[in-house]
């Protein structure tokens, strides 16, 4: 399984639909490579990135926080 | 990889040097029980493992511990002062690379006269070849050896590619809960998942963590906000203890319904095994019973000869004999006693006579003697010479006072007087002649009472070995015995209890549950109103993404699970449809059912949803070789079933020859390659025929093991070995 594909999984989850996480696009046109809309998109392709490259899952939690940490 | 071929030296049963090839599609190799098709398992996984399957510990045993238990007996024997050499090795074909592995495990033991010194290992010699060039080498790297047997069959697949009939039972047990999930886990991504979800729950623990703090830092009662945090880590940590208390207590009761759904299927069988038994037990009473009055009313039949008087049968003439007789000797008697009462009458009479002339004993007898020896009268005063008349006059005198009158009773009427005893005789006789006359209707009754026995203990004995013969049959159908059943009753109600009670605990453990988590809403709350400041967006934002992505992460491995059991389903009733298609009488479908402790556990249902119940050894095991196949072949683009040889020993054993061609199309169409040990087409030619003729099955070689010697000379292995012959 990619993980474009393991992307999408995770995104088709109603959560995402009700909280408007994805605005305007379709999960089946997600791409790896787009720009992500929105934090959780980031955090969810940061945890699949972390556990298919098999990093240790403290430096994922790490990567993930600095994202969430920044002041907007 | 394809099993192109393995070759057997002085292995078991397999003496001297055997090789079978192999092809793609199904391989088989038939012989009856006891023939090497085992050995032939066992030299498979030999090879692979350095271990073979103890049947009897049902578990795996390593070489150091089988010794020359592996070694050929006739190789051993015909030795003299020499080292046996025990070989397998297990040629692969890896087609894509265009070359060739072998792989050989071999073993050595000493003979010294009869001192056998088995060596204590087994030697593993790999090699391999690019059939190109045709140059082959020796790999001795651990790391490229442990590759390379992973390529033939990894570890986590093993048990679904290589087993034993026998094996099949404990590969998908229906009675451990995790079977069907592990399955899961380990042919499947399912494991990402798992490890995203745990991810997802430290972060958001974390974020959590780092809200609180800056809560507290923000609140314009320190002290209050440090107790209140205490309490809600103190209500935290209860939550977290009652929800594993929650799991605890959903895998108990998830326990305790499969346990009683399992048995379930046999419940009923085992329902009608107590009620038969119960009526056979009952009759075999009454049996007992009726014998027991059978033997008695046989032994008094001999005694009632004397009790009841039966040998006075056919005595009638002999009483009547008798009377006549008595009557006789009554009347002789009676005449007799007349003559002596007249003859005594007349005696007397005289006596009598006498006595009136004088009276006795005067003058006195002193006198009278005095006056006989004198020979003179004292009266007359006269001489009376001895013999003269008056002498003799005085002489009567003295013997008329020894004459007495005499009765009837002193008199003897016969020489011996058995009177009294004729008497008792003829009266006893008189009694017993009343008796005659019933024992006719006695010897009858008694013979009715016996016939009428008989016939009962007759029908007692037919109704039993029916009864025994319909536990026998509902024994053999349902694989249950007379005290297993008793048990299952026990063990259903036991379990059904259990599952209650447990429930009731979920339903205590949840309230707990609700209460806590209310208790720890009230002091958020208060935490949140004694913050003065403002909390920064980014945390807020933080706090709430790493929820939803813990919500996310979780909600989304559940989905992806329960499409994997749903895509196993699936790929379990395709198979077991095909395996069932030669048996008309065959039906159900499986569901894999999800239990309360969100485990799964195969089931066969009915179009309608209706569980079907007492299934028999049969159709379980077809449900498990169904699911088994499945769990490799459901796993989309992992080609398992190409790359890796299904290698089993006897699967087929537990069902009927219906299935067992339905089972070899089914494994030839999943499976790209398979070697079946089967005795179903040893004795049944037809079944044979049917196997090799078939179209629909992809037919790789086919084998016919036999030993050499007939099976009464089997118990000395010393000259056994086997034969091995292709059928095509």
């Amino acid at each position: 399984m990619t993980k474009e594909e393991l992307l999408k999984i995770y995104l088709s989850d109603d959560i995402v639909e009700n909280k408007n996480y994805l605005i305007n696009v379709p999960v089946e046109k997600i791409k790896w490579t787009d720009n992500d809309n929105s934090d959780l998109i980031s955090v969810i392709k940061l945890a699949i990135e972390g556990d298919i490259s098999r990093e240790s899952t403290n430096v994922t939690a790490r990567k993930i926080n600095q994202l969430l940490n920044r002041e907007k | 990889m394809i099993l192109k071929s393995i070759e057997l030296e002085n292995f078991m049963c397999y003496y001297g040097y055997n090789k079978f090839d192999f092809k793609e599609g199904i391989n088989v190799i038939i012989g009856d029980n006891g023939y090497g098709k085992s050995k032939l398992y066992d030299a498979f996984y030999w090879v692979m493992y350095d271990e073979c399957f103890d049947t009897n510990k049902k578990e795996f045993v390593k070489t150091s511990i089988l010794k020359n238990s592996i070694v050929s007996d006739k190789a051993l024997f015909e030795v003299d002062d020499d080292r046996v050499k025990t070989s397998v090795t297990l040629t692969f074909d890896d087609v894509e690379k265009g070359s060739e592995y072998s792989i050989q495990r071999r073993y050595f033991v000493n003979k010294l006269e009869d001192t056998i010194t088995p060596d204590y290992v087994s030697e593993e010699i790999i090699s391999w070849k690019e059939l190109s060039y045709l140059n082959s080498k020796i790999i001795n790297d651990p790391l490229k050896i442990e590759n390379l047997k992973n390529r033939i069959l990894p570890d986590n697949i093993k048990p679904y590619m290589w087993f034993q009939g026998e094996q099949i039972e404990s590969i998908i047990d229906f009675n451990k809960s995790q079977t069907l999930t592990q399955a899961i886990n380990i042919l499947s991504d399912i494991s990402r998942f798992d490890n995203i979800s745990s991810l997802a729950d430290s972060l958001q623990e974390s974020s959590a963590k780092e809200y609180n703090k800056k809560i507290r830092s923000l609140s314009k009662d320190t002290s209050r906000s440090e107790q209140l945090e205490i309490e809600r880590k103190k209500l935290i940590i209860t939550l977290k203890n009652l929800e594993k208390d929650e799991l605890s207590q959903q895998d108990q009761q998830s326990t305790a319904e499969q346990k009683a759904e399992a048995l379930l299927n046999k419940i009923s069988d085992a329902q009608k095994i107590k009620d038969v038994d119960y009526r056979r037990k009952s009759i075999e009473n009454d049996l007992i019973n009726i014998q027991q009055e059978f033997n008695k009313e046989q032994i008094d039949l001999h005694k009632k000869l004397f009790t009841n008087r039966w040998v006075l049968k056919g005595t009638e003439n002999i009483f009547e004999e008798y009377g006549k007789k008595y009557n006789s000797y009554e009347k002789v008697k009676l005449n007799k006693m007349a003559e002596v009462k007249a003859q005594l009458e007349a005696e007397n009479a005289m006596i009598k006579e006498l006595q009136t002339r004088l009276p006795i004993d005067v003058p006195e007898p002193i006198h009278v003697e005095r006056m006989l020896d004198e020979e003179h009268c004292l009266v007359c005063d006269r001489e009376a010479p001895k013999g003269s008349e008056p002498w003799l006059k005085m002489k009567e005198l003295i013997d008329r006072s020894k004459l007495r009158i005499k009765n009837i009773e002193d008199e003897e009427i016969t020489i011996h007087d058995f009177s009294n005893d004729l008497k008792k005789l003829y009266q006893n006789g008189l009694g017993l002649s009343h008796n005659i006359k019933r024992i006719d209707d006695d010897i009858s009754k008694t013979f009715t009472n016996i016939q009428k026995l008989s016939t009962k203990r007759k029908t007692l004995s037919q109704d039993l070995e029916k009864l025994e013969k319909e536990v026998e049959s509902m024994i053999s159908e349902s694989a249950i015995d007379v005290s297993e059943a008793q048990n299952l009753l026990s063990s259903y109600q036991s379990q059904n209890d259990y599952a209650k009670r447990f429930q009731k605990e979920l339903t205590l453990t949840e309230v707990s549950k609700e209460r806590t988590k209310k208790q720890i809403e009230i002091i958020n709350k208060e935490l949140g109103d004694l913050v003065t400041g403002e909390i920064p967006a980014f945390l807020q934002e933080k706090v709430e993404i790493l929820e939803d992505f813990k919500a996310i992460a979780h909600s989304t491995r559940e989905r992806i699970f329960k499409q994997l059991v749903n895509m196993l389903e699936e790929e379990a009733n395709k198979h077991y449809k095909e395996m069932i298609q030669g048996n008309l009488s065959a039906r159900g479908i499986i569901k894999l059912k999800e239990l309360s402790n969100k485990n799964y556990m195969p089931e066969l249902v009915d179009e309608n949803g209706n569980v079907l119940l007492q299934l028999n050894t049969g159709n379980i095991i077809l449900i498990k070789l169904a699911t088994i196949m499945a769990i490799i072949s459901a796993r989309k683009g992992s080609r398992d079933t190409d790359l890796y040889t299904l290698i089993t020993d006897a699967p087929m054993s537990a069902f009927g020859d219906d299935y067992t061609i339905g089972f070899c199309k089914t494994v030839s169409k999943v499976y790209k390659q398979s070697i079946i040990m089967s005795k179903e087409f040893y004795k049944n030619i037809e079944l044979r025929n049917e196997l090799l003729n078939n179209k629909d099955i992809k037919l790789g070689k086919v084998y016919m093991i036999t030993p050499n010697i007939p099976e009464e000379e089997r118990t000395n292995r010393n000259s056994l070995a086997t034969n091995i012959k292709p059928l095509n």
